[in-house]
C-alpha cells in the first residue's frame, strides 16, 4: 500500500494533464460566458476526456517494464485506478475553485455538469478496467459480478440525483444489492487469482484461438481495413458521425487529432513499402472526412435538430437573435440605433473577453410599439431576406435564413473540412522532416505555441456571444466568405474546391515528408502509449 | 559498374548539436553485400532508414538506383525488400492477406518463391500476425522482402532477438536470393558470425563517421592488433604511427590496432617503442570490432 | 563432403574452406578427377556468402588443387598441387609454432613433437591405404 503513492506519481497518464487543464479552463470559459450551454459542457468536458482517455490505453494497467518489478499486481491495478479517477477530477476541482474566487453561485452552477462529466468518466474507467479482468486470468465469474455491480451502482447513483417521482425507493435496494454484489466481488478477488501480476504481459498476447486456415485468396485490400478499423478509430468514425447529426459541429474537429495519430500508427508498417504516402493519408483521412461531411450535410440540410428556425425569436418583449447576426462595437463605442422619426435605442452591449457585441435589431421596454414592428421588419429583411410584419411572424417557421441556404452549406461543411485537415497538419508538424533540424522541445512545443492564438481566436471570436448556439462555429466562417461567392452556386462550389483541393494537396505534400519515428524505437524505449504522436 | 546505392556526406542529427551521423561517404555496388557495424546508437538505423527515403538527410544526398529515395518513393521502394528488428507488421491482419496485399504492390512478386519460403518457415496462410512469435514475424517479414526479388535487400538488424536457428533460416534465405538474384545486400547486425558468413564489405560506423571500409577478407588479414605494457607517452608515440588506426589503454596494457602483416607490424613497433614486449596477432571480427569501438562511451 | 564453418575461428572463412578442402585431398577423401559441388551450392549448404566460396575455389584453382571444366563443373586436379612458394611455409611455421605450444604446454618437449608429427605421417599414410583398398 505504502507503494501507492510512487506507483501513481509514475503513472503515464499525468503526461495529458497540461491538456486536462487546459481543457478543463476552456470549458469554465465557455461556461462562464454562455449560460445557455448548461448541459452542453459536461458534453464537451466529457468528449474531451474520452479523447485523453482512447489515447492513453486504460485497460493496461502497467507497462511491463513494471510487471517485471516486484510490485504486487493488485497494487499496480489500484495505482492506476486511483490515478486515471484523480486525473479524471482533478480538472474539475480546479475549475470549482476558480468558480469560487467569482463566487459561490456560479461555481454551486457548475458543479452539476462537471461532475456528471467526470462521474460518467470514472465510472467508464472503471467498468473498462474490470472488463480486462477475465482476460489476465481472473475468474470470469468474479469479474462479471464486479462489472455488473458497478454498473448497477452508477446507473442507480445517477437516478439518486437526477431522481425521478416515485423511484427512489426500488433504486435504493438496486443500490444496496449492487453494493452487495460488489462487496462479495471485492471479497473474492484477492483470493481468486495472482494473475493480476501478469497483466500487460498477458493481454498483450491474449490466447485468442487461433482462427482457422483460411484457402480462398483474401483481396489485397482486406489487410489495410483491419489495420485501420481497429477499436480506437472506430469509436472515432462513430463520433464523426454521430455528433454532426445531434447538432454538434464541432465537437468531430476535436476529434480529427486523435483518429488521425491512430490513424497513422496503425498504419505505419506501410511506409517502408512502394506505396505512395499520398495514397495512405488518403486512407486515413478521406473515409473520416465523408462521414463527416455527409452527416453534417444531412443535418444541415435536413435539419434533424437544427435551429436554424430559432434565427429569430419573437417575443413580446422583443426579439431574440442568434449570435451570428450580433454586431461588433469597439471599446468605449455606444451603439445607437435611430428610427427614421427620431425614436432611439441604445442596445445593451455583451462582452465576451475583448470582444463587444450588441444585437443591432434590439428594442427596450421604453420603445414604442411602431419602433419595435419596425425593428422586426429590417431583422427579418437581415436574417431571411424578406420583410415579414411582426403580425405575421408565425411565419417566420417556414422560413430559412440565410445562413442555411443550400449554397451556405455547402460553404459551412467546406469550411469543417478544412479546419479538419488544417488541424491534421498542425498535429503532424513534430513529425516534418522540414523540421526535423530543430531541437525536439522546440518541434513539440512550438506546436502547442503556434496552437495557442488559433484556439485563442476561436475563444475570442464573438460565437461566444450569447445566446450560443452549437452551429454558431459554422456562422463565423460562411460570414467571411464573400457576398459574390454567397450569391452565385457555382462560385461557391468552384471556390469550395479550389481551397478544399489546395489544403489536401498541401497535407499530401506535407504527409509524404514525414518521418516515421524520430528516433530508432530501440533507442527510444517502449513508450506506455505506443509511441503516439503525443509521446 | 552503377552503384546502386550512394551515401555523399551524410549528416543527421535527433538532438540539434548532436549529430548522430556526421559526414558519412559510401557507395553500394550491384550485387555487393555491405555489413554495416557499429555500437547501439552509431547511426546504422538512421542511415538505413535515410536509404529507405523514411527520413531524410540534413545534409548530403544519397542515392537509390540513381533517384533520391525521397523524390520517387513507389519506384524506388518497389525495387527493395526491408526487414528490419523494430519493424511493425498489421497485427490484425493474417499472414495470407498480408502477402495478397504485397502482391499487389510488387508487380515482380513470385508466387514459387512464396511457397517455398512459407514451406521452409512452416508458416499457415490463416495464422493472424499477433498470433505469432517474434521470430515468426520476422520471417513473415523476410518472406515480405524476398518473394519480389529485390535487387537490393536492406536488413536492419533482422536477427536481433532471434534464437540461433531462425538466425540460420534467415541466412540461408538471404544467401539463396544471393545466389539466385546476385541481389546487393546492406545489412547491419551485431552477430559477427553472421557477418562473417555474409562476407563481402564491412563498415564500422563510430562517432558519426566510417571508421573502417574494406573487405571482410582484408579486414581479418590485413589488420593486426598487438598488445603492449603501457608506458609514458608510448600511447601519444604509437598513435603517431602510419598505419595505426585506433591506441587506447586497458588494464594497464596498451591495444594497438594496425594495418599490415602481424610480422611487419610487431616489427615496426619493437623498432619505434625501443624494444618493449610485443604480443600481435591477427584478430577475429568480434575482437577487432570490440577493439576499434570498445571502451569509448 | 561437410565442411564445418567456424565464423569466429582464427582463419578467415574462405581460409577454412581452402584448408578443408586440401585436407580432405592431402587425407584422401577427395581423390584426383572427383567432382566437387558448385560455389553456389556449396554457399547454401554451408549458409555462406557465393563470393566467399568462389573466392575459396578461384585460391585453390591458382594453387592448382582443382581445376574448373567450362560447363562440367569442378573437379579435383589430376596432377599434384604445386606449394606455394610464400605463402605455404608461413602458414607451415605458423601450425609448429601451435604444435610446439601444445606441447610444452602439457610438459612436452621437442622429441615428443617430433613423434607426435610421425605418429601422424603414419596414421595418415594408413588411412589413405586402406581407402585405397576399399575403391
Amino acid at each position: 500500500m505504502s507503494l501507492l503513492f510512487p506507483l501513481m506519481r509514475r503513472d503515464p497518464i499525468w503526461r495529458f494533464m497540461p491538456f486536462a487543464v487546459l481543457a478543463g479552463f476552456g470549458a469554465l470559459a465557455l461556461d462562464l460566458k454562455s449560460p445557455a450551454l448548461q448541459g452542453g459542457i459536461a458534453g464537451i468536458v466529457g468528449s474531451l476526456y474520452m479523447a485523453f482517455l482512447g489515447q492513453a490505453r486504460i485497460h493496461e494497467r502497467a507497462s511491463t517494464f513494471e510487471a517485471a518489478l516486484p510490485i504486487d499486481g493488485r497494487d499496480l491495478l489500484r495505482a492506476r485506478l486511483a490515478s486515471l479517477l484523480l486525473f479524471l477530477w482533478l480538472p474539475v476541482a480546479v475549475a470549482l475553485l476558480v468558480c469560487l474566487w467569482f463566487g459561490p453561485a456560479q461555481a454551486v452552477r457548475l458543479a452539476w455538469p462537471l461532475g456528471s462529466a467526470a462521474m460518467a468518466a470514472s465510472a467508464t474507467v472503471v467498468l473498462l478496467q474490470l472488463y480486462g479482468l477475465p482476460r489476465i486470468g481472473v475468474a470470469k465469474a468474479v469479474a462479471l459480478a464486479a462489472w455488473l455491480s458497478v454498473l448497477v451502482i452508477c446507473i442507480a447513483v445517477a437516478f439518486l440525483v437526477h431522481p425521478e417521482p416515485g423511484a427512489t425507493s426500488p433504486l435504493l435496494g438496486l443500490a444496496a444489492i449492487g453494493l452487495l454484489i460488489a462487496a462479495g466481488a471485492f471479497r473474492a478477488w484477492p483470493k481468486s487469482s495472482l494473475a493480476l501480476q501478469l497483466s500487460p504481459v498477458e493481454l498483450q498476447r491474449a490466447d485468442l484461438p487461433a482462427s482457422a486456415a483460411t484457402t480462398g485468396d483474401p483481396g489485397s485490400w482486406v489487410v489495410l481495413l483491419r489495420s485501420l478499423l481497429n477499436t480506437q478509430t472506430t469509436v472515432w468514425f462513430g463520433f464523426a458521425a454521430f455528433y454532426p447529426l445531434l447538432n454538434n459541429f464541432v465537437m468531430p474537429l476535436c476529434f480529427v487529432p486523435g483518429y488521425v495519430t491512430g490513424a497513422y500508427m496503425s498504419l505505419r508498417w506501410m511506409f517502408p513499402l512502394p506505396i505512395s504516402r499520398r495514397r495512405i493519408l488518403g486512407v486515413i483521412l478521406l473515409p473520416f472526412l465523408a462521414l463527416y461531411a455527409i452527416s453534417a450535410m444531412v443535418n444541415l440540410t435536413w435539419g434533424i435538430g437544427s435551429d436554424g428556425d430559432q434565427a429569430i425569436d419573437p417575443r413580446p418583449a422583443g426579439l431574440r437573435l442568434a449570435s451570428p447576426w450580433w454586431k461588433h462595437v469597439a471599446a468605449g463605442e455606444t451603439p445607437v440605433v435611430q428610427a427614421p422619426w427620431g425614436e432611439t435605442h441604445s442596445p445593451q452591449i455583451k462582452r465576451v473577453w475583448l470582444v463587444r457585441s450588441y444585437n443591432p435589431w434590439e428594442t427596450g421596454p421604453e420603445n414604442s410599439r411602431q419602433f419595435r414592428d419596425w425593428q422586426f421588419r429590417r431583422a427579418t429583411q437581415a436574417v431571411f431576406g424578406q420583410e415579414v410584419d411582426w403580425a405575421d411572424r408565425a411565419r417566420l417557421d417556414d422560413l430559412r435564413p440565410l445562413n442555411r441556404r443550400p449554397v451556405e452549406n455547402i460553404l459551412n461543411v467546406a469550411a469543417l473540412l478544412f479546419l479538419s485537415m488544417f488541424l491534421v497538419s498542425f498535429i503532424l508538424i513534430p513529425r516534418w522532416s522540414r523540421i526535423s533540424h530543430l531541437p525536439a522541445p522546440v518541434r513539440k512545443y512550438g506546436v502547442m505555441a503556434l496552437l495557442l492564438p488559433f484556439v485563442a481566436a476561436l475563444a475570442f471570436s464573438p460565437i461566444l456571444a450569447e445566446p450560443l448556439g452549437n452551429t454558431g462555429i459554422l456562422d463565423v466562417f460562411s460570414m467571411a466568405w464573400a457576398d459574390t461567392v454567397r450569391a452565385n452556386p457555382v462560385a461557391a462550389w468552384s471556390t469550395v474546391l479550389l481551397v478544399l483541393w489546395l489544403m489536401y494537396a498541401l497535407l499530401g505534400k506535407q504527409f509524404s515528408e514525414l518521418e516515421p519515428d524520430n528516433q530508432p524505437a530501440s533507442a527510444k524505449g517502449r513508450s506506455p502509449f505506443g509511441g503516439g504522436l503525443f509521446s | 559498374m552503377k552503384p546502386v546505392l550512394e551515401f555523399d556526406n551524410i549528416h543527421r542529427a535527433y538532438k540539434a548539436g548532436e549529430d548522430v551521423l556526421a559526414g558519412v561517404t559510401f557507395s553500394l555496388r550491384e550485387g555487393e553485400v555491405l555489413g554495416l557495424l557499429g555500437r547501439n546508437g552509431a547511426g546504422k538505423s538512421t542511415l538505413i532508414r535515410i536509404a529507405m527515403g523514411l527520413i531524410v538527410p540534413h545534409q548530403g544526398t544519397v542515392r537509390v538506383f540513381g533517384a533520391e529515395p525521397t523524390g520517387d518513393p513507389v519506384g524506388v521502394r518497389r525495387r527493395i525488400g526491408y526487414v528490419a528488428e523494430d519493424q511493425v507488421l498489421p497485427p490484425a491482419a493474417t499472414i495470407a492477406e498480408l502477402i495478397a496485399f504485397h502482391k499487389m504492390l510488387f508487380p515482380k512478386w513470385d508466387s514459387t518463391i512464396e511457397a517455398d519460403l512459407l514451406d521452409r518457415f512452416s508458416l499457415s496462410r490463416g495464422e493472424k500476425i499477433r498470433n505469432l512469435s517474434k521470430g515468426q514475424a520476422r520471417q513473415v517479414a523476410l518472406l515480405c522482402a524476398l518473394c519480389h526479388r529485390p535487387e537490393l535487400l536492406i536488413l536492419d538488424e533482422p536477427a536481433g532477438g532471434l534464437d540461433p536457428a531462425a538466425r540460420r533460416e534467415f541466412l540461408e534465405a538471404s544467401i539463396q536470393l544471393l545466389n539466385r538474384e546476385g541481389s546487393a545486400i546492406l545489412f547491419s547486425s551485431h552477430h559477427m558470425g553472421d557477418v562473417e558468413r555474409l562476407g563481402g564489405r564491412i563498415i564500422l560506423l563510430d562517432q558519426g563517421k566510417v571508421a573502417l571500409d574494406d573487405d571482410l577478407d582484408n579486414l581479418r588479414e590485413g589488420i593486426s592488433l598487438a598488445f603492449l605494457p603501457a608506458s609514458s607517452g608510448r600511447q601519444q608515440t604509437i598513435a603517431a604511427m602510419p598505419g595505426c588506426l585506433r591506441v587506447h589503454e586497458a588494464n594497464g596494457e596498451l591495444h594497438a590496432i594496425f594495418r599490415g602483416a602481424p610480422d611487419s607490424v610487431s616489427a615496426r613497433l619493437y623498432a619505434a617503442t625501443g624494444g618493449a614486449a610485443i604480443r600481435c596477432g591477427q584478430a577475429p571480427l568480434e575482437e577487432l570490432f570490440v577493439e576499434m569501438v570498445g571502451g569509448r562511451r | 563432403m561437410q565442411l564445418f564453418i567456424n565464423p569466429a575461428g582464427e582463419l578467415s572463412i574462405y581460409r577454412q574452406i581452402m584448408r578443408q578442402i586440401t585436407e580432405a585431398i592431402a587425407a584422401g577423401r577427395l581423390k584426383p578427377g572427383d567432382k566437387l559441388p558448385s560455389h553456389r551450392d556449396l554457399a547454401e549448404q554451408i549458409v555462406v556468402a557465393p563470393l566467399t566460396v568462389k573466392k575459396a575455389y578461384d585460391e585453390l584453382e591458382s594453387g592448382g588443387f582443382i581445376e574448373t571444366q567450362r560447363g562440367r563443373g569442378t573437379f579435383v586436379a589430376e596432377s599434384a598441387p604445386r606449394p606455394d612458394a610464400v605463402e605455404a611455409p608461413a602458414q607451415l611455421k605458423a601450425a609448429a609454432r601451435n604444435l610446439l605450444a601444445q606441447a610444452y604446454l602439457s610438459g612436452l618437449g621437442m622429441r615428443e613433437a617430433t613423434a607426435a608429427l610421425r605418429d601422424a605421417e603414419r596414421e595418415m599414410a594408413n588411412e589413405r591405404r586402406l581407402r585405397e583398398k576399399e575403391s
